[in-house]
């Protein structure tokens, strides 16, 4: 006791300065440290909640991704075969065309074709024809100019010859 | 009273035929030269006009025949169609006539075409012919001349023709090149 006082500390006013702290703080845990600790729990339990809401985001966004992912390969999939029936189709089109139109060429040509050779055909029978025509016409001029009595006299000897055999 | 032509040849065929063959080749001959000249006079429509007499046709007939030197009894004939009204009916008489002369004397008519008249001995072979083509006893050629034959000859007797001229043979040769 000696000592305390020795050191200038009152024991009384040590004991009621205990108690008003005691008091104080009863009153501080009461009136203040309880709402804040509720407070921060709240405040905790509210960040918890983010995260899990934000865990929960973000497993819904990984498996939303991943649908994303999935519908998007089998976009690329069906696409893929859409391209390749289209391709496919295009490539039978155009070998029908192409097809079509080789045929349509090769009758094309089969009628040029024919219609050169009947023209030919035609223009050389009709050579032919007025070639004999003027072959003709020249050996009657000839003839005519040249047949004299004894030669027609022979000419019918002969003929009746012929026709008695 | 209409006859028909071969009716009207049938009886004038038995009528001169008493006189032989001969007698009725001239009447054929001679009706044929009448028939020929209404032809190429064309007398058909003077004929068939009824504002001209019969007397007036008759003398036309006549000068005719008389100018062809045509017999009395050709005349007649003639005559007696005009009066039966069957004188353009007169190449259809000498074509009966004709056919009956063939019918009851197997004499037929072959006609012969040439360049220049036939000689003699060409006439006879030319009657041998018209006889077997035409499958005659006798045959008569009726000759023509014809220069754009060119040569060799063209008989026709019946309803066959042997064409053996020039211009038959050059005909046949342009067919084989054409």
């Amino acid at each position: 006791m000696e000592a305390l006082q020795k050191l200038g500390i009152d024991f009384k006013v040590l004991i009621a300065q205990i108690i008003n702290f005691g008091i104080l703080f009863l009153i501080l845990k009461h009136y203040l440290y309880r709402p804040i600790l509720n407070a921060l729990d709240k405040r905790k339990k509210r960040i918890k909640e983010s995260l899990e809401k934000a865990a929960e985001i973000e497993k819904r966004s990984a498996e939303s991704e991943k649908e994303y992912n999935n519908k998007m390969l089998k976009a690329n999939q069906e696409a893929t075969v859409i391209i390749d029936k289209a391709r496919l189709e295009a490539e039978k089109t155009r070998k029908s065309i192409l097809d079509k139109a080789e045929k349509e060429a090769e009758s094309v040509k089969i009628a040029a074709d024919k219609d050169i050779a009947d023209k030919r055909n035609a223009l050389y029978a009709d050579v032919k024809k007025n070639a004999g025509k003027l072959a003709i016409f020249i050996v009657t001029k000839v003839l005519k100019q040249e047949m004299n009595e004894e030669l027609c006299q022979k000419s019918v000897d002969k003929a009746l010859k012929e026709i008695n055999v | 009273m209409q006859r028909s032509p071969k009716t009207i040849a049938l009886a004038y065929i038995n009528h001169v035929k008493p006189n032989g063959i001969e007698a009725v080749n001239s009447a054929i001959t001679e009706l044929g030269l009448i028939a020929e000249s209404v032809r190429c006079l064309k007398l058909a429509s003077f004929f068939k006009n009824p504002s001209f007499t019969f007397e007036k046709k008759e003398e036309w007939i006549r000068k005719i025949a008389g100018a062809l030197k045509i017999s009395s009894e050709t005349q007649n004939l003639a005559v007696t169609l005009l009066k039966i009204n069957q004188i353009n009916s007169i190449n259809k008489v000498v074509t009966c006539m004709k056919e009956l002369r063939l019918e009851q004397f197997g004499v037929g008519e072959g006609c012969v075409t040439t360049v220049t008249p036939l000689t003699t001995e060409q006439k006879d072979a030319v009657n041998d012919l018209i006889k077997k083509i035409g499958k005659f006893k006798e045959a008569i050629i009726i000759e023509n001349t014809n220069p754009n034959l060119l040569g060799g000859i063209a008989v026709s007797a019946g309803d066959r023709l042997v064409d053996a001229t020039i211009k038959r043979q050059l005909k046949n040769i342009l067919k084989l090149v054409s």
